[in-house]
């Protein structure tokens, strides 16, 4: 005879209230101190000069402030984890899964009592604090509760999430301790093997360095991306503050898969063996995942870190660097790994050293591939008709999206690759004495929104430069382009903006620094100006051998310019950075040097510069100037 | 009351169990020997339904153990190593059994804190002594008035006194209320004068399951002395050791007592006596050549 079926358990959902409230309570306490106490106290002193419209506007820029800082991934997941290590413990201890295990109640029914216990360990405190904080906003006469009611969702939605996971992690293992740790893991190992794969590649293959940048995937490293993607954002429009929660689509996401996680967790929790408790992996499937995958990354991560901090020159060199390298470590994080699984120094069994020769072998064979570029990495390059926009950073950010200036940028790209032979050969002779590299970098933006980015040291010595069709001349010709230079150091809709202002800083005899206003009668002799210095290359500038205070060249000094757009100024970096909201009114600055004399011309004109009270500083001169304004 | 059939578990390819079969019958005091490592525990969560069976049944009133509350209902276990609640004391452990139990007889706890008068029930339990401590699981086992008790190792590291105490416990709760009692030892002589069922575990398996009755039955120890040295026995006549001083032997013989003896009188001897055997001599002697770790048992 079957006893009929429950899910739930009073006394265990009432044994873990009252052991575990200090859980709970600590977590009030916090939220209390984070939401209503933090709300009352940052809105209770507005100056009284204030209308009260603008009163009100400043109790809720407060209250929106605390609600951002309340807004935290880490404490959703460390509430998550703790709560879910509370409820679950006994699975972890011999003494405590045999005495659990032995009680007239059914694993499901366990299971789902203590995940409810759980679950109401964070809810509670947070629903409480949610309802706290209404009730010091309506004391405040703030209304706009909608936020917070997205901070509640957000923060249950996340800490749900976090929950679910450690406790899917828990089913994995037999030792507490194990189940944070795996869980912050899991939370990073997307990124995590994504850099140590790249970081390889950046020393082994030819343009892979550095090539990292979040993608849509990296949502598969939770907490990582949490950080950048859930927030409270306030964006301006002149004085116009636009509120932005960001995030809920994704915090939802992350609800569900922790809903699947759960339900999963449930699955495993009946089949759970109870005997394996104590062992770091309960399933013995993860555990060649756990030896190779720590041997994997680990190696791979410590031999980049070691490889970067040695003078090595030549790309063979570093191979056999690296490979050696990654091998050995392997090898020995391979065994240091089994070694936790089986807590014992004696693992050294034929069938493990076997297992770890086929692992250093496979490994040995994939740096092969990529050193060879068996994957076609080095050489692969975008389909033009997938491409959205292009940037080849060299002199200035050149962004285009016209598809002949995309064809031009894939030609250049296409003749470094192609020279691959050519460049190596000239590092590995170690950067001519006196002859100088640059790094180019080159970014798609395909049309799904999937950066493609490549890197690449290019020889820039005289000699090349001296060659029309070397890579060099060919991205300076690129760069010799207005609309080009425009929208790389202006912004992307610089035929939409207006000018307000334009300044120039000089320098008078003592030093003194003076912003210098140049009359809007002359701002186009100088954009003329301007447009026959980028037209000439000459604003584009040389390469310095590195930065230093003896350059003599480039000008400390640079035009400052105001722009106003109704619709907001589309700034180049904002965009890669993924704002979607534009301020209206910007700054943006033009650096001079030397060369502009199509500028410096028309600045003397106009009266804006001269050899005395109104001048220009090079660095060197600059540098030279403030030693001696410190000695005074 | 308990049945096991051809139970199999295996930890990492070693057989832990290996086609464990085991009857406890209602009523019944059975204690479960066998040296250390002879799965004793293992069967014993097996028959608890913590662990699940590779292979074969366990049942209990006819009812498959694992994850089936209703068996498990029946059943009180006290493990070798016991667990509490941190900083729990007996009055919060008692509520929580009260609530777990349907059977939980409040009356009888109370009525039973004479006999542990010695525990404070509001002190912290992980603070009492070791012997306090299994004082309180059997206090906690018995007030949940169950059918079974299952004890793995009871009294294992405690003193004789306490030893005592406890065993008395049990055979007045036994007397009272017919309970059935499964008993694991490593100790074949603390089992002896309590158990009327033994079985004996070695490499997994039940190596013998019988009553005591029944053991008894079988073997006995006979000193016979004839005048002039040992005659030829019959064929049939079992001798499973033979041992002698002076003209004096020692036989132990396995079969019917009795009809042993009728047949050496058969003999003309000069003196014999039938002796009983103590539990630990018949698995000694009936034991014996088998790959047996038998020393482990019983010292």
């Amino acid at each position: 005879m079957r006893s009929r079926i429950s899910f739930f358990n009073g006394t265990i959902f009432k044994k873990n209230i009252t052991h575990y409230w200090p859980v709970w309570l600590l977590f009030f306490l916090f939220l209390v101190c984070k939401i209503p106490v933090t709300i009352f106290f940052r809105t209770s002193f507005v100056d009284g000069s204030f209308t009260a419209e603008e009163i009100l506007q400043i109790k809720f820029d407060e209250y929106y402030a605390v609600l951002n800082g309340a807004l935290n991934p880490t404490i959703a997941f460390g509430m998550g984890v703790l709560s879910a290590l509370s409820v679950y413990y006994y699975l972890y201890n011999g003494k405590s899964a045999h005495a659990f295990h032995s009680f007239p109640v059914r694993r499901g029914e366990l299971f789902v009592t203590n995940y409810a216990s759980g679950f109401l360990f964070y809810t509670l405190p947070l629903l409480l604090a949610f309802f706290m904080g209404a009730c010091v906003c309506a004391f405040k006469g703030i209304t706009s509760l909608e936020y917070l009611l997205a901070w509640f969702l957000m923060m249950e939605g996340m800490t749900f999430f976090f929950y679910n996971m450690a406790i899917l992690v828990g089913m994995f293992t037999g030792q507490f301790f194990v189940v944070p740790f795996l869980t912050l893991i899991l939370n990073y190992l997307y990124v995590g093997c994504r850099s140590a794969a790249l970081s390889v590649m950046g020393i082994i293959s030819y343009g892979l360095n550095d090539i990292y940048a979040d993608r849509s995937v990296s949502i598969l490293s939770p907490l990582h991306f949490l950080f950048s993607k859930a927030a409270f954002a306030v964006e301006w429009e002149g004085d116009q503050s636009i509120y932005r929660v960001i995030g809920l689509k994704y915090i939802a996401i992350y609800a569900m898969t922790g809903l699947i996680f759960g339900v999963v967790s449930f699955f495993m929790y009946r089949k759970r063996k109870i005997e394996v408790t104590g062992d770091i992996f309960i399933i013995n499937g993860v555990k060649p995942l756990f030896r190779w995958g720590a041997a994997g990354s680990v190696s791979m991560l410590a031999a980049t870190v070691i490889c970067s901090g040695m003078t090595i020159t030549g790309a063979s060199k570093k191979f056999l660097a690296l490979l050696s390298l990654i091998l050995v470590l392997g090898a020995v994080v391979f065994f240091a790994a089994e070694m936790l699984l089986q807590r014992k120094f004696r693992i050294f069994k034929k069938k493990k050293l076997l297992e770890c020769g086929v692992y250093s072998a496979l490994m040995a064979l994939f740096l092969l591939a990529i050193e060879m570029d068996l994957f076609g990495m080095e050489t692969s390059l975008p389909d033009p008709s997938e491409i959205k926009s292009a940037q080849l950073q060299l002199y200035y950010p050149l962004y285009e999206e016209s598809e002949e200036r995309i064809d031009q940028i894939l030609a250049v790209h296409r003749q470094i690759i192609e020279s691959k032979a050519e460049f190596e050969r000239y590092f590995e002779e170690d950067a001519r004495e006196g002859e100088r590299t640059a790094y180019v970098e080159i970014r798609y933006t395909l049309t799904d929104g999937t950066p493609f980015i490549r890197n690449y040291n290019i020889p820039v010595a005289e000699d090349y430069f001296a060659k029309e069709d070397s890579v060099v001349s060919r991205i300076w010709k690129l760069s010799c382009d207005v609309p080009a230079y425009l929208r790389g150091n202006i912004c992307l809709n610089y035929d939409e903006v207006k000018v307000k202002e334009v300044i120039v800083e000089t320098y008078d005899e003592e030093m003194d620094c003076h912003s210098v206003t140049v009359e809007e009668e002359d701002w186009l002799k100088l954009y003329y100006a301007l447009e026959q210095d980028i037209r000439e290359g000459n604003i584009l500038g040389r390469f310095a051998d590195e930065y230093t205070d003896e350059d003599d060249y480039n000008y400390w000094n640079s035009i400052g310019i105001e722009i106003y757009a109704k619709n907001g100024v589309k700034e180049l970096w904002a965009m890669q950075h993924g704002e979607q909201f534009w301020s209206t009114e910007a700054n943006e600055y033009l650096s001079l040097n030397r060369e502009c004399v199509h500028i410096l011309k028309v600045l003397r004109e106009i009266g804006i510069i001269n050899d005395s009270n109104r001048r220009l500083l090079t660095t060197k001169e600059y540098a030279q100037n403030s030693d001696v304004m410190e000695g005074e | 009351m308990i049945r096991a059939r051809d139970l199999k578990k295996q930890y990492d390819g070693f057989a832990a169990l290996d086609g464990a079969n085991i009857h406890v019958p209602k009523g019944a005091i059975y204690g479960l020997v066998g040296p250390n490592g002879a799965g004793k525990s293992t069967l014993i969560r097996h028959i608890t339904g913590i662990y699940k069976p590779d292979a074969g049944s366990v049942t209990i009133d006819g009812m498959p153990v694992f994850e089936n509350p209703a068996a498990k209902a029946k059943f009180a276990y006290i493990p070798d190593d016991l667990f509490y609640f941190q900083q729990a004391n007996t009055l919060e452990m008692k509520k929580f059994y009260k609530g777990m139990y349907k059977n939980f007889d409040e009356q009888l706890f109370c009525k039973l804190q004479e006999a542990f008068s010695v525990i404070d029930p509001k002190a912290g339990i992980r603070r009492l002594s070791k012997g306090m401590q299994k004082q309180v699981a059997f206090w906690l086992a018995i007030s949940c008035r169950p059918e079974i008790l299952i004890l793995d190792e009871p009294v294992d590291g405690l003193d004789p006194v306490m030893r005592r105490q406890l065993w008395g416990i049990i055979m007045s709760d036994v007397a009272e209320h017919g309970t059935t009692v499964l008993v694991s030892s490593h100790n074949l002589r603390e089992l002896e004068d309590v158990c009327d069922h033994v079985g004996i575990m070695h490499h997994g398996k039940v190596f013998i399951e019988r009553s005591l009755s029944e053991l008894q039955g079988s073997v006995c120890k006979i000193q016979v002395a004839f005048q002039e040295g040992m005659p030829k026995l019959p064929e049939n006549f079992e001798v499973l050791h033979m041992s002698s001083t002076g003209r004096v032997y020692t036989l132990i013989v396995k079969g019917d007592p009795s009809a042993a003896k009728a047949q050496l009188e058969k003999m003309n001897p000069m003196l014999i006596d039938v002796l009983p055997l103590s539990l630990e001599e018949i698995f000694i002697y009936e034991l014996g050549g088998a790959d047996y770790a038998v020393s482990d048992i019983i010292f």
